[in-house]
């Protein structure tokens, strides 16, 4: 693995972060993105499967035939899925109760097994345990930074809009656009800088 | 053989052993990951002195032990064997509750549970004599539990025997959930007839060993 292939990797998360770019996962992210505590709960649920189905999946690329690929990959979240769940509700009982509902729903999040096809199915081990691991922070972050805003909307304005799926909706979309703008005004400096130096200016 | 077919098996094969390890797998874990247990912690405690009032403030309810777990040695009545030759029924009877001295021992509390939606839902019913005097939940994780009735547990109370919540309360939009309670209430109700009967021949034999002891000293003197 190259230096550049692994900065590109590794900044998965925020150059195609699942929820503000791929627009992944959503119906989790709306849901329980309702507060901070859920929405981190959740966050670091499905980073763990993420992490764990990419490099299980990575391990298997080989031995898997290719047109058994998407039930062999189906199979394998699943059961991460379900000893995340026991996990859950063996150790943290209080946590199963908010979120247990959505711990299942992992199984079928995009996220999981769009990287697992995009990149751990193609790729050796480490590389893949990389993407997991940028790609579950990069979801993690965006689910939080999700839940806190509109945890603070809720706290500001009182509850009955920014706590529903309706205001969760408003609220994603205009952070999706501010960090889309954002990341555009990055690139832009990004590509300027390197014009500049190509032209040898300071 | 031809080409394909042999394609077609090697697939088989490696679905058949991916499926094979993951099942294994969770089984392993599935046996040695703690499962819930019940427990008479202070929010039980609190949860049984509103639907049951023992007089008392919730706290001291708890901290003076006006309420305690009681255990099969009280009346008898075992809880395994008791679920064991119920299982078709489809829930378990967890715990019984009552007070420690014996006193109102026609009143307790059985934690019941029953596998709705999202996993098990936990409740406790208060019972008087056999017949429910309150009911309320314990622990569920029902993504549709708010669409219950506010009044579904008012309903039960002054209910004995066998309860049908689906047909008093129609369409909810929480079917698994109420079928799940319902289940629950069911065989608590059920075991509240057993248990209730436990209960007075364990104090038929007491009153009738008290008479025999008071027959012994009264021959002696």
């Amino acid at each position: 693995m190259t230096r550049s292939e692994f900065k590109k990797t590794a900044l998965g998360g925020i150059t195609s972060n699942p929820v503000f770019v791929l627009v992944l996962g959503m119906c989790p992210t709306i849901a329980k993105s309702d507060n901070v505590i859920n929405a981190v709960s959740l966050g670091l649920c499905t980073a763990a499967v993420l992490i764990l189905s990419n490099v299980i999946i990575s391990l298997l690329r080989k031995v898997i035939p290719d047109k058994v690929h998407l039930p062999a990959y189906i199979i394998v979240i699943a059961s991460l899925v379900t000893l995340v769940q026991m996990i859950v509700s063996s150790f943290l009982p209080t946590l199963n109760d908010s979120i247990g509902a959505f711990i299942s729903l992992i199984t079928v999040n995009c996220i999981i097994l769009g990287r697992a096809e995009a990149f751990a199915g193609k790729n050796k081990v480490l590389p893949s345990f990389i993407d997991g691991v940028s790609m579950g922070i990069g979801f993690v972050l965006s689910i939080t930074l999700l839940g806190a805003v509109r945890q603070g909307l809720t706290a500001a304005f009182g509850s009955g809009f920014f706590d529903k799926t309706m205001g969760g909706f408003i609220v994603l979309g205009l952070m999706m656009a501010l960090f889309n703008q954002i990341f555009h005004i990055v690139k832009q400096r990004q590509k300027h800088r390197a014009a500049l130096i190509e032209r040898g200016e300071p | 053989m031809n080409k394909s077919i042999v394609n077609a098996l090697k697939s088989v094969a490696v679905l058949v052993c991916v499926s094979v390890v993951c099942v294994a797998v969770l089984a392993v874990c599935n046996m040695y990951f703690p499962k819930y247990t019940p427990t008479l912690d202070r929010a039980t405690a609190e949860r049984i002195n509103a639907i049951c009032p023992t007089g008392v403030t919730d706290g001291e309810a708890f901290d003076k032990k006006y309420i305690v777990m009681l255990g099969s040695d009280d009346h008898g009545v075992d809880l395994d064997k008791y679920n064991k030759s119920n299982k078709s029924k489809k829930a378990e009877i967890l715990a019984v509750y009552g007070e420690p001295k014996g006193e109102n021992a026609f009143s307790y509390i059985i934690e019941s549970s029953s596998t709705g939606r999202d996993g098990d839902i936990v409740i406790l019913i208060a019972y008087r004599d056999a017949v429910i005097v309150g009911a309320a939940v314990k622990k569920q994780g029902e993504s549709y539990y708010n669409k219950l009735p506010a009044e579904l547990f008012d309903f039960l109370t002054g209910k004995s025997g066998d309860v049908d919540l689906g047909a008093e309360f129609g369409k909810t939009g929480a079917t698994l959930s109420l079928n799940a309670i319902n289940r629950a209430v069911n065989l608590s109700n059920d075991f509240a007839i057993t248990y209730n009967s436990a209960i007075r021949n364990s104090m038929t034999d007491m009153a009738s060993a008290a008479e025999t002891n008071e027959k012994g000293e009264a021959v002696e003197l």
